[in-house]
């Protein structure tokens, strides 16, 4: 790793020859990096055309059973920032009270999300985080049940899963924060009844990406595919 | 990229975005041939292959939203969700076993998984002449790695290993050889 810096994995990144810890790292850098999105870019349009060579006929079933399944698959929404940032800092007065009530919305909404009868540690813990202005909130894309929130002040971040499946015995969910050095593993996350998770973990450091995967009930060094839910924040700072 | 704005794909794609599966029908016409075949040369198994690409398809559907055509070709699109998602199954598998087997190892993919592709299509014909000529101006080692790692799925430490050479110069090779082909068949695109 010494004698090829960081940029210069742009090519095995774009084969998919990186191992996930090099592929979390990789993708945390180019998301900061706009010669290295470029590269990659353009080495994907390489690729596809390696791609060429072993284009092959699939049995011709296959269109309608494609055809079926995406006939009761939901499309994602189109991109839009994701990143809410609770209460933007300096703007004019109008777009700062009309920020103000956005932001109380999405208190609310966080508050909703997780209050249950009466106050507890979490629903504290997480009420001061929500009053920090610079604290984000972010809604992770996932394919699969459930949901995850974020809410993230720099120093300590609060997770809020809904619905999430049973894992299973054996396996368990953990959180992962994606920075300039990788991705690091945060915590495994315990689901209660419901799928539901309440956590406040230490998370210092300038997140560029967060996800969330299934990990042995030990935890991993590094993520294992596929991450189940993530989202990019690079664009929040 | 740019280009392809008066393209059929970015056009039949850009209905699919908005929930058109009579449009997701063209485009599955235009890119199962592509998606199929890089999926096959990874995952090697005819009914894994059928499943991984449905897998794909169901995923381009529900991406489609989000295509940005700025950011490259719908056919770059679809081989890189398709060759991604397949890696990622053969790599789970992998390392399932590897638990199971801790000396067991992925058989060595022969670089033949190139062998000539029959297509009555001209423009594709001619496209593979040109990926094929392009490929065997590379150095030996180039190549190699760039095949074991394309075709074959495997990660750069796994083509070391399998050439017997070190990481860091099979990195370097991977790297000068994908922009070598990029540099050549860049030419009249």
């Amino acid at each position: 790793m010494t004698e090829v810096d960081i940029h210069d994995l742009a090519a095995a990144y774009a084969l998919d020859a990186l191992d996930p810890a090099e592929r979390a790292a990789y993708e945390a850098h180019f998301t900061t990096c706009a010669a290295c999105r470029g590269d990659v870019a353009e080495l994907r349009e390489t690729a596809a055309q390696l791609g060429g060579l072993t284009a092959a006929t699939p049995p011709a079933d296959l269109k309608s059973r494609v055809l079926a399944e995406v006939a009761t698959t939901r499309q994602l929404a189109p991109r839009t920032a994701s990143v809410v940032p609770l209460v933007p800092r300096r703007r004019g007065r109008v777009l700062a009270a009309v920020a103000t009530v956005a932001a109380a919305v999405v208190l609310v909404m966080a508050a909703a999300l997780v209050v249950g009868r009466g106050g507890n540690e979490f629903n504290d813990q997480l009420a001061a985080m929500l009053a920090d202005p610079s604290a984000r909130m972010v809604e992770l894309d996932g394919a699969g049940a459930g949901s995850v929130r974020l809410v993230w002040d720099g120093a300590r971040v609060a997770v809020v899963g809904i619905g999430l499946a049973d894992p299973g015995s054996g396996q368990r969910y953990e959180l992962w924060m994606v920075d300039s050095d990788g991705a690091h593993p945060m915590q495994l996350l315990d689901r209660a009844d419901g799928g539901q998770v309440q956590r406040v973990l230490d998370a210092p450091g300038h997140a560029v990406a967060w996800g969330v995967t299934l990990e042995p009930v030990a935890g991993s060094p590094t993520p294992t595919e596929p991450m189940l839910f993530h989202a990019d924040v690079s664009g929040s700072a | 990229m740019a280009a392809e704005d008066g393209n059929p794909l970015v056009a039949a794609l850009r209905r699919a975005g908005l929930g058109d599966q009579g449009a997701f029908g063209e485009l599955y016409d235009a890119l199962a041939d592509r998606v199929y075949g890089a999926v096959l040369s990874v995952v090697r198994d005819p009914a894994q292959a059928e499943e991984v690409t449905q897998e794909v398809f169901v995923e381009l559907w529900r991406l489609a939203p989000r295509y940005d055509a700025t950011r490259g070709s719908v056919t770059a699109w679809a081989a890189t969700i398709a060759h991604r998602r397949a890696v990622d199954r053969v790599r789970s598998e992998q390392s399932a076993r590897d638990r199971d087997d801790r000396d067991s190892r992925r058989d060595a993919r022969p670089s033949d998984v190139v062998a000539d592709t029959v297509t009555d299509d001209h423009a594709a014909a001619f496209d593979q002449r040109r990926v094929r000529r392009a490929l065997d101006r590379l150095t030996e080692v180039q190549r190699q790695a760039v095949e074991l790692a394309y075709f074959g799925g495997h990660t750069y430490r796994e083509v070391a290993a399998l050439l017997g050479l070190p990481e860091g110069t099979i990195k370097t090779r991977i790297r000068d050889g994908m922009i070598r082909l990029r540099d050549e068949l860049a030419v009249d695109r």
